[in-house]
């Protein structure tokens, strides 16, 4: 089982993948905004963190790089989940350290769960 | 129907050459030219010419000011002329390097530009929030050359009558620019930027930007993720699903079908519209039992999200003479946009009988608007050209739309709206 937070502004999508990640028996901590993420992150200490890129307040990448930039976050898994799968934004989220960018359209829920199992 | 839009703006791009040189024909023959300005309008013919022959599928801004900054040393003299440039959220800076300066030199210009651009813009757009990418062209680079730039010249570019950034003409000997280089570079650039305006305008290069492309697919694909994702669920994992669980995936299911056909819907509507399709189906009927129907249809969806749905209606009946089908899309956009953009609080929807107009109006607690998102809101062009901003979920195409339709009935749209304050969408449609 592990600990996942899930940042992501859309609820229809949310709900998505809270519904399959919960019925893994996974632990969902949600986030719409990424709100003081770093310290979010701090407290949780999630196993691994799915991450929107076009968020209400500051953007997804912008995030990546305070939690990567940070000393007590920089090692969290980050997981980039965007339909704006630009090569320029799945190169910039790489090398600020996500482990990977999955393009919300090409994986159903089941797959990102058996994704992010082999990643935990 | 993104196909249907490559065709069109590829047959365009096509035509955009005889169009030019239709412009460059007119400017030529509606007036008596003296000899200097008989120069300018060769030298505008060279560089829109140049413009357009480089890459037939980049009639831009960009690529005109990289004309202009690499050739206008045949009409003034410099070391270094450059261009700072905001597109979307990033901010170019290119110079061409006439006479061998050093990187400090150019460092130097970039930095009086953008506060040149800065003072123009004011307060409202931070320069320094933008992502700077910077590029050189022409000669090369010679740090030994310890000269700095003494006099600049900064040129205020306005493209569809917005501020955009600044052309900019430096040289290090003691001199300033004369008033007649001045006139004649402004004149050059600001005739060169009308042409390009028009060519875009009548071809819909505009509405062709990569970041439309991008943005009407990201609105397509995420109901599309809904639907695909809660299907497959639906599917491998029914006997695990409570009912609860399993009326939420409906609900989501049915609400991702309706964006789905507001968005595709709006597509069509824009299509018909750059055609003269859109019919109207005017009839007098009474606004106040439509805009009950109408509302009512939001109220699950609004509330889902745990927001406030407040209708409030007029008491009797408001006749006007309007098309339902019309309206109710404009409805459909202002509410589902209100809908979007607030977080928490609540959408007040009300209808009043005004003086000369029955008036709908849609309220909400959301994110706002700046001054500068408010003037590119209604404007197709503006609004393909230079997306809102990053936090922009969609192509705005259901404002344009909304607004045609209003003012097609003989209303009018406005808004009222405070950052981070709320919105308020007003619409009136004309009484009998």
């Amino acid at each position: 089982m592990a600990k996942i937070l899930l940042v992501e502004d859309d609820a229809a999508i949310a709900n998505l993948y809270q519904a399959e990640l919960k019925l893994r028996d996974h632990s969902v901590i949600y986030s719409n905004n990424g709100e003081n993420l770093v310290e979010l992150v701090k407290k949780e200490k999630p196993d691994i963190i799915l991450l929107d890129i076009q968020l209400p307040q500051k953007d997804g990448l912008t995030l990546l790089s305070e939690l990567k930039s940070n000393g007590d976050t920089k090692d969290v898994k980050v997981i980039v989940l965007s339909n704006y799968a630009s090569q320029e934004n799945v190169d910039k989220a790489l090398q600020m350290g996500a482990i990977d960018f999955i393009p919300k359209h090409r994986i159903v829920p089941e797959e990102l769960g058996i994704k992010i199992e082999q990643l935990v | 129907m993104l196909s249907v839009y490559l065709i069109i703006a590829i047959v365009l791009l096509i035509t955009s050459n005889c169009i030019f040189i239709y412009y460059i024909y007119k400017s030529y023959t509606s007036q008596h030219l003296h000899y200097k300005d008989k120069k300018i309008n060769e030298y505008q013919l060279d560089v829109l010419n140049e413009t357009l022959s480089r890459d037939k599928t980049d009639v831009s801004l960009g690529a005109l000011l990289d004309t202009l900054i690499s050739s206008l040393h045949t009409v003034i003299n410099y070391d270094v002329s450059s261009y700072l440039l905001i597109h979307n959220k990033s901010l170019t800076f290119k110079s061409y390097v006439n006479n061998q300066m050093s990187a400090d030199y150019l460092r130097k210009v970039e930095k009086l530009s953008i506060e040149e651009l800065q003072n123009k813009l004011g307060k409202d757009d931070d320069l320094t929030k933008r992502h700077l990418k910077e590029y050189i062209s022409g000669n090369i680079v010679n740090n030994e050359n310890k000269l700095k730039p003494y006099s600049n010249f900064f040129a205020e570019i306005k493209f569809n009558d917005r501020t955009v950034g600044v052309l900019v003409f430096s040289i290090s000997k003691k001199e300033f620019y004369s008033k007649n280089d001045i006139k004649l570079v402004r004149q050059i650039l600001d005739s060169s930027v009308f042409f390009l305006q028009k060519i875009q305008t009548l071809t819909g290069v505009g509405l062709m930007t990569d970041d439309y492309i991008n943005m009407v697919l990201h609105d397509l694909r995420t109901p599309l993720t809904v639907i695909n994702g809660n299907s497959d669920i639906l599917l491998k994992r029914d006997k695990e699903l409570k009912s609860t669980d399993k009326i939420k995936i409906y609900k989501d299911i049915k609400h991702s079908v309706s964006r789905l056909s507001t968005i595709v819907n709006n597509l069509l509507d824009v299509a018909r519209m750059e055609r003269g399709k859109v019919k109207l189906n005017m009839k007098n009927a009474d606004c106040v039992k439509f805009f009950n129907r109408e509302v009512e249809t939001f109220r699950n969806i609004v509330e889902s999200r745990n927001l406030k749905y407040i209708v409030k209606p007029p008491k009797g009946e408001i006749i006007i003479n309007f098309d339902a089908d019309v309206t109710a899309r404009v409805l459909d956009n202002l509410i589902s946009n209100a809908n979007k953009y607030t977080e928490k609080g609540s959408i007040t929807v009300s209808l009043k009988k005004g003086k000369n107009y029955a008036v709908f109006s849609i309220k909400d607690t959301g994110i706002g608007l700046s001054k500068s998102q408010k003037k590119l809101l209604f404007n197709k062009f503006e609004q393909f050209a230079h997306p809102v901003d990053g936090n922009q979920k969609s192509t705005g195409l259901g404002l344009v739309i909304s607004k045609s339709l209003v003012e097609a009935q003989g209303g009018k749209i406005l808004v009222n709206s405070k950052l981070g304050k709320g919105s308020e969408f007003i619409f009136k449609l004309p009484l009998i």
